[in-house]
């Protein structure tokens, strides 16, 4: 039960409780995907209404609406964790331990922050996913071999792109 | 859709499935399904080589494809033409990055960097 003034229309919240979890993610990430376009200022909120099973996602629909931050306050929040938000790895992890970089150093506070639970799974995802712009490589496969700076790069620059932190 | 039997379709047909891609793509990343993705990535690629193959190359038949509203199936059609119509294709990646529409306006702004530093280099 999702209220908005103009079309198109918002994704539906169904009343009853879906069966799986994964279903319960679908729908919060629509709606947050949603809001996140119609999002553009304070004064232009719109007001979501939901069922009570969809209450345990506000926050993590919530944390999608950040407007971007600066690298300072998305790396001082991962000392204070908050549902909605997950830590992210400027470095992606998964290509740096399979490159062998050290775990201290992929785990080095200048390398973390916290941002949106569904900002971190759309890059994530980018990252994932081939990509014209790498010859049909996923990112992931395109920084194999790549040294610490060239992976800190792109880092930044998909948290730009992606909204989360300030140009 | 195998290589053999994209050759037998028409212009329009492979538009259509090229469209089609694009929702099927949109909902594996809401989904998280990212092999699926991928697979389908495949055969988007294969449908852009038939249409660059076919007489004057057909990609530019996926100009049209640039006020779908579906994000995905913007961003497929605009790195499909970017060869093809480089300066409409710029300005439109430029407008699906300003869009908010994510992860897709992501992408596409991710795209543009890539497209500055020469990694991007459409063919």
């Amino acid at each position: 039960m999702l209220r908005e003034l103009a079309a198109p229309p918002p994704p539906i919240i169904p009343r009853e409780r879906p069966p799986t979890a994964s279903e319960h993610y679908d729908i919060a990430r629509a709606t947050a995907r949603w809001l996140a376009q119609r999002w553009v200022a304070q004064e232009q909120r719109h007001v979501v209404e939901a069922p009570n099973w969809f209450l345990e996602y506000e926050p993590s629909v919530q944390a999608y609406l950040d407007p971007p931050k600066t690298l300072q306050e998305l790396q001082q929040a991962v000392s204070t964790p908050k549902p909605g938000y997950d830590i992210h790895h400027i470095v992606e992890k998964t290509s740096a331990e399979q490159d062998r970089f050290p775990r201290d150093m992929i785990n080095a506070p200048e390398n973390l922050v916290l941002i949106s639970r569904f900002k971190h799974w759309e890059i994530t995802g980018w990252y994932m996913t081939r990509n014209k712009d790498y010859d049909g490589l996923p990112p992931r496969d395109y920084l194999r071999g790549k040294d610490w700076d060239e992976r800190t790069r792109v880092g930044l620059r998909a948290l730009i792109q992606h909204g989360v932190l300030k140009p | 859709m195998k290589r053999a039997k994209l050759q037998d379709i028409t212009v329009s047909q492979l538009v259509e499935r090229f469209t089609g891609i694009g929702i099927e793509q949109d909902q594996a990343l809401l989904r998280r399904q990212y092999g699926k993705f991928n697979r389908l990535f495949d055969e988007m690629v294969a449908i852009e080589d038939e249409l660059k193959r076919r007489d004057g190359d057909q990609r530019r038949e996926l100009l049209s494809l640039y006020k779908h509203r579906n994000a995905q199936v913007r961003l497929n059609a605009i790195k499909a033409t970017l060869a093809v119509s480089p300066e409409i294709a710029r300005q439109a990646l430029q407008a699906l990055a300003d869009s908010r529409e994510y992860p897709q306006a992501g992408d596409a702004g991710m795209s543009l960097w890539n497209l500055e530093q020469g990694i991007f280099k459409p063919k």
